[in-house]
């Protein structure tokens, strides 16, 4: 059963900070979070991790996300978001 | 990272650009490696409760992550040099993104992580349709 996603008001904040178009990619990557296999293993102060890169204009924009899972209310809460963005390219 | 200073010297000798490739995949490698073991060690020290903040550890944890990256940037400028003159290094690539995720992280404060918690606990949260809504409202 898919499980519903909210935002504490500080990551609501953090998620305001993003540029539009990142901020849509937030969500749709929450709402594919919430919709597959719950699979986190790794933890930070704050909750588990998840994080992702996109590319724009020859940037590479990663975000990272702490979320904390209620199994009982099946809800998943972003406890914070925070994002880098690493101007020009990367590759060798 | 205390082979910084060997890897000045040997990008120093032009003559010698496969020694210094070599080198530096070494470094990348090694940087990768201890960003892993913070990451070990953190999964040990943290809480068990999610919901819990321990601020000293997790002030620790930040210093470890600061010094990490801040390293990591300095064997990144030492590489940019190298790409300049057109030499590729093994494993770069992943240094970028380990960096760039390690900065993301490091972009919210532990003032924030707090207040993150506290929100929840407290339901201060925002529900999915609300944020969409606010998006779109900010979008025009």
């Amino acid at each position: 059963m898919s499980y519903a996603y909210e935002l504490a008001e500080e990551a609501s904040r953090g998620l305001g900070e993003l540029e539009s178009w990142l901020a849509e990619e937030v969500l749709d990557e929450l709402e594919m979070l919430v919709s597959g296999p719950l699979s986190h293993k790794q933890r930070a102060p704050g909750g588990f991790v998840h994080d992702f890169v996109r590319e724009q204009s020859g940037s590479r924009y990663y975000v990272f996300l702490t979320i904390v899972w209620d199994h009982t209310q099946q809800i998943l809460r972003v406890s914070r978001i925070g994002q880098y963005v690493h101007r020009g390219p990367a590759s060798t | 990272m205390v082979a910084l200073p060997l890897f000045d010297v040997v990008l120093s000798s032009r003559n010698a650009p496969e020694r210094a490739r070599e080198v530096a995949a070494q470094l990348v490698e090694a940087s990768l490696s201890e960003l892993l073991q913070i990451q070990s060690l953190e999964q040990h020290v943290l809480p068990k409760d999610p919901m819990a903040f321990d601020r000293p550890t997790a002030a620790l944890l930040r210093g470890l992550y600061e010094t990490w990256a801040h390293e990591a940037e300095s064997l990144m400028d030492r590489i940019a040099t190298m790409k300049a003159r057109g030499d590729a290094v093994a494993g770069f690539d992943g240094l970028v993104d380990a960096h760039g995720r390690t900065r993301a992280m490091l972009s919210v404060s532990l003032d924030s992580i707090e207040r993150g918690l506290k929100d929840i606990a407290e339901g201060r949260t925002v529900s999915a349709e609300e944020v969409r809504r606010e998006l779109r409202l900010r979008a025009g």
